[in-house]
């Protein structure tokens, strides 16, 4: 929303990760599907930015629009069953990508931003080496020649930890493990060293141990690339260890961003507040404690309330918050929230 | 007093190939596993996909036929009695599965669902002071429903018509409508979104109180079976490596593999922040397992004995256990 | 009922427009040979002696032509002849009496009164027109040909005023309308009746193919082991046989036997080529479905291996058993033409595979009446079924419910 004077008081904080001109602007962004039922808004007027160096977590719940956001950025959902409301503006390099032609999206698809996805079994084609695919990205974005090609890709797999690189390249996507070609996803992905990198739920299906490595390695690629990350995920573990800032989505809408500590410090959003509680802590001694649950189910999207789209479940709502829809308003430094009564600011410190 | 006692159980699967699809080797899914479940109790597992986790759950409900080893429930062995001889034992121990999506017949409405399991084994009764009263099926599918925290009008719509978590407390209902002491959950909450797991976990919770449940809670989630369970056992390819109680789980485990579960998991607040543990490498392949201790290979304090013999499952004080030489 | 269309895959069926009107036309065609079939067993001898009626002369177009002045001629020294040839018999009252085009006959006049009144002037006429060469834009010789058929063709006719002046009836305009085969025959009885074997041959084999590859592809999904072998063996012996082959072998192999003659023959060989297709894909679909968890919950209540499978798999294959059902429905419609053309096929009765085949002659004359009947009235079935199969498939497809 505030996108301007957000930006300017990002670069008057200085140094810090997340300062300085954003990479990427994403001002009132809505996009609609065309479905049997009639037209859908997925998403509602989201806005945000992401600066170099660091990384950006969305937040939600199945349906509340995460993946969708990722994927009208990079242009992938399909021309025919969904567009962009007017007013939607993704802002990457003067350029905006919603209005962008095919062609100058394929320049900055993979090259410029690239993304990765949740499930490493389907995302490489089966029936090529790795090396070729690897060799496919960088012959499309990039004027190497056939041998600089090869090293380079070789020292992609290095940089990703590949073990065995050398001998990986000429092998085939089932001969890998799922954090092996999740690990070869990256290094596809960062091949154009590319300003942005979306993953899309990267670790959701791999072993925690795999996880673990997953989310070290995008760590250091992160520090050594300065590459800006949008991780989207539902696991607010996840968030914890590896994200600079959040932002939380609910049925469609952005309901609060905030830097992490502060988000996990004091919620300002009954929805986080309730999200954060109910999931079960490691280490914390609440065995056999009923957990803190927020009742009821996300409303379906065709059939959106008239007010807070999370007022039917929210234990603080009243008369005004059934009526009306609140803004995303500025609630503290570089925070946003979205709710009549936003829960107790922290002291500042 | 236990009510499950599982020994030595193992599921070795036939891999058939070649021209003459004869068997070549055979997965060891579950490799000689040993515990037992007291009554009342919960009991977790946790490991990794390829562990062995569910095909131990399925065993224990007989959807495999174990190859080796036996379990007894409530004094009775069943690890090999036939379709008939189990009818009892199916009726007292009961199964929730993991995907809500494919775990309800798309066909059946959840009356007709319910209705069957519940002819089928003839729980339509009250039991008033130790007396059983018949009631009729519709009446009881109503409570079930109820139970499980749908609403009434539920019963005569078709599964997909509800939600995940939805889905999953109809799965529990049709567990429960066989009137089971004993239930076996295999990662129930698992496809569920956050808050609807939390739902979920409650839910099984309260159950587990008000019908006096013994559970078996299978999970790759360290932190829900913490939170959930009075004991857990950690599996790694097909062994148990540590059975320890919950509530010393961060104090005391000892396997290395326990520790770097437990350092894998992500943390729960940002202040908090540490490196994860990573181990390096991939589960093997359980096809050939190697001769020593399954973990060796990924250990950071293996040493060459560890290659060389599997280490024993050793009680290191009450009620807990651990398979490494190293530890201890 | 009520249930059954609230399902999704229904809804979204009938919101296919396409879908919709091809059900429309394939209810047309079933009630088209509902009708033949209950006709034929309400009239004595049953509709299929009306397929095998002489109506008129050979080869008439049907209503879109306008005749040629010879065709004109022909057609009414047709009606004179057969005429002449009743009045010279023994007993000219009882031939005329017999005489019959369809539902035309002669007026019930005494012999000598036809003698008089139609085969006396009708001779005269016909002296005189045979002394023009061309008839075509002769003005004198079209009168003639005017006259020759107010005596002859007018005379005839269902129904006569008193004076004995007919029409046409309105049986006789319907059965003309797409003209007559090479006897003389009606095209258009001939084509609707065949509708009604059409329709017989595409349920019954189609039925019968499915309910087996059902049942035997279900049975080798679910219980695997020998009887999986068993099933695929047998089903990759069948298809190994070029499936054209098979049906004449069987058809040949029924020749000359109690039910030559029947049908019989060609469902036999359908059903024995058409059960793969579906044993193949239910067998598939079953083996997915049992790794269901949904399957295993069945198991681990205690239900039996025969309840699983009957209630809890194979209602789930319901919509590969319609689209089957529909692609077979086709498969057996066009293996029928195919057959009767090569004369192994449908005996005894009309058919479009027997009428294209009764038309490979007249083509070449440039009658294409009949040939062309039976193609379009195969192709609309076909197209209708073709686009409600394919709305099957989407409107079923698990993917998109």
């Amino acid at each position: 929303m505030n996108s301007s004077h957000l930006t300017t008081r990002a670069a008057r904080e200085g140094s810090a990760p997340g300062s300085g001109k954003p990479v990427l602007e994403v001002e009132h962004l809505s996009t609609c599907f065309k479905t049997d039922q009639g037209v859908v808004t997925a998403i509602d007027d989201v806005s945000f930015e992401l600066y170099a160096g660091e990384t950006l977590g969305i937040v939600g719940e199945s349906g509340s629009g995460k993946t969708v956001t990722s994927k009208s950025i990079m242009r992938l959902l399909s021309e025919h069953l969904s567009f962009q409301k007017e007013g939607s503006v993704v802002r990457f390099e003067g350029k905006n990508l919603v209005t962008a032609t095919e062609d100058e999206m394929r320049n900055v698809r993979g090259a410029r931003i690239a993304m990765i996805f949740q499930e490493p079994m389907t995302s490489l084609n089966p029936v090529f080496t790795i090396g070729w695919q690897l060799d496919e990205a960088l012959k499309y974005h990039t004027k190497l020649n056939r041998a600089e090609r090869k090293q380079r890709a070789i020292e992609m797999l290095e940089l990703v930890e590949m073990p065995n690189a050398k001998r990986r390249f000429d092998e085939y996507p089932h001969q890998l493990s799922g954090g092996m070609r999740q690990r070869v996803m990256i290094a596809m992905a960062l091949c154009c060293e590319p300003d942005i990198l979306i993953a899309d739920e990267p670790t959701t299906a791999l072993d925690v141990t795999i996880q673990a490595q997953i989310l070290r390695l995008m760590d250091e690629l992160k520090s050594k690339l300065n590459t800006a990350i949008m991780l989207i995920t539902h696991d607010l573990g996840v968030v914890a260890q590896t994200c600079d800032r959040v932002l939380v989505m609910y049925a469609g809408r952005v309901v609060e961003s905030a830097p992490i500590a502060q988000l996990f410090d004091a919620p300002r959003h009954p929805y986080t507040k309730a999200l954060l509680s109910s999931i079960p802590k490691s280490g914390r001694r609440e065995h056999g404690k009923r957990l803190p649950t927020i009742e009821g189910l996300v409303p379906s999207l065709f059939h959106l309330p008239p007010g807070c789209r999370f007022a039917a479940r929210c234990a603080y709502r009243d008369a005004h918050c059934d009526a009306v829809e609140p803004e995303l308003t500025d609630a503290g430094p570089r925070r946003e929230v979205r709710c009549h009564y936003p829960l107790e600011a922290p002291e500042a410190n | 007093m236990s009510l499950l006692q599982v020994d030595g159980l193992e599921m070795h699967f036939p891999v058939r190939g070649g021209v003459l699809n004869r068997v070549v080797s055979h997965v060891h899914a579950v490799n000689g596993v040993s515990f037992e479940v007291r009554r009342g109790e919960t009991l977790g597992v946790v490991g990794e996909s390829g562990c062995g986790k569910s095909t131990l759950g399925k065993c224990l409900v007989r959807l495999h036929e174990p190859t080796g080893g036996s379990f007894r429930y409530d004094g009775v062995e069943y690890a090999h009695s036939n379709h008939g001889e189990l009818m009892d034992y199916r009726s007292r121990v009961q199964m929730i599965f993991q995907d809500p999506y494919s775990s309800l017949n798309p066909r059946l409405t959840i009356r007709d669902c319910l209705r069957e399991v519940i002819l089928f084994h003839g729980t339509n009764y009250v039991e008033r002071k130790g007396v059983r009263e018949p009631i009729g099926a519709d009446e009881l599918i109503l409570e079930l429903v109820e139970k499980v925290g749908l609403r009434a009008d539920a019963v005569d719509k078709y599964p997909h018509e509800f939600s995940g978590g939805q889905r999953q407390r109809i799965g529990i209902a049709r567990a429960l409508a066989c009137k089971p002491e004993f239930l076996i959950a295999d990662e129930p909450v698992s496809a569920l979104d956050v808050s609807i797991q939390a739902q979920v976990l409650n839910l099984l919770m309260d159950l587990k109180d008000e019908f006096g449940l013994t559970l078996i809670f299978i999970s790759h989630d360290l932190k829900v079976i913490e939170h959930f369970c009075d004991r857990v056992l950690v599996m790694y390819l097909g062994n148990v490596v540590e059975e320890i109680p919950c509530e010393e789980l961060h104090a005391s485990a000892q396997h290395p593999y326990t520790r770097a579960l437990l350092g894998a998991n992500p943390i729960n607040h940002p202040s908090e922040k540490r490196e994860l543990t990573v181990l390096e490498g991939d589960v093997p392949s359980p096809f050939d397992l190697p001769k020593g201790c399954a973990f060796a290979g990924r250990c950071p304090i293996a040493e060459p004995r560890c290659r060389e013999s599997r280490p024993p499952l050793e009680r290191k004080s009450s009620g807990h256990r651990a398979a490494c030489f190293l530890v201890g | 009922m009520a249930k059954f269309m609230q399902q999704r895959g229904v809804k979204k069926l009938l919101k296919d427009r396409l879908a919709v009107v091809s059900m429309w036309v394939i209810g047309a065609y079933l009630l088209v040979a509902l009708g033949v079939l209950v006709g034929n067993l309400f009239t004595e001898g049953g509709l299929k002696s009306e397929t095998e009626l002489r109506i008129g002369p050979d080869n008439v177009p049907g209503a879109w032509a306008t005749q040629s002045a010879e065709a004109r001629l022909r057609d009414a020294t047709f009606y004179l002849d057969s005429i002449k040839k009743a009045s010279r018999g023994s007993d000219p009252a009882a031939a005329y009496a017999a005489l019959e085009w369809g539902s035309d006959r002669l007026p019930a006049w005494k012999p000598d009164r036809i003698e008089s009144e139609i085969i006396e002037p009708a001779d005269e006429i016909s002296t005189a027109l045979a002394d023009h060469r061309e008839l075509e834009g002769n003005v004198e010789a079209l009168a003639l040909l005017d006259r020759l058929e107010q005596v002859v063709r007018a005379r005839i006719g269902a129904s006569h005023d008193e004076s004995g002046n007919a029409q046409r009836s309105a049986g006789q305009s319907f059965r003309m309308l797409l003209g007559t085969d090479r006897q003389g025959r009606s095209i258009l009885v001939r084509a609707i009746y065949s509708t009604k074997v059409a329709v017989q041959i595409g349920v019954v084999s189609a039925l019968i193919s499915v309910l087996i590859g059902t049942i035997l592809g279900a049975a080798a999904g679910y219980f695997g082991g020998v009887v999986d072998v068993i099933v695929v063996w047998l089903y990759s012996t069948f298809s190994s046989i070029p499936w054209i082959v098979l049906l004449m072998v069987l058809a040949s192999a029924f020749r000359g036997g109690d039910w030559d003659g029947t049908l019989i023959p060609v469902y036999a060989a359908f059903c024995l080529s058409f059960w793969i297709s579906p044993c193949r894909v239910v067998r598939g679909e079953v083996m997915k479905l049992k790794e269901l968890e949904y399957v295993q919950a069945a198991s681990a209540i205690g239900f039996g291996r025969a309840r699983i499978l009957f209630k809890h798999v194979i209602p789930n294959t319901a919509h590969l058993m319609f689209i089957n059902f529909s692609l077979l429905f086709i498969g057996a419609i066009k293996a029928e033409v195919i057959l009767s053309f090569l004369g192994l096929g449908v005996k005894n009765e009309p058919s479009w595979g027997v009428m294209i085949n009764h038309a490979k002659a007249e083509v070449l004359n440039g009658f294409f009446w009949q040939i062309g009947t039976a193609t379009v009235f195969m192709v609309i079935l076909v197209l209708a079924f073709n686009t409600l199969s394919d709305a099957l498939q989407d409107a079923f497809d698990p993917k998109h419910v």
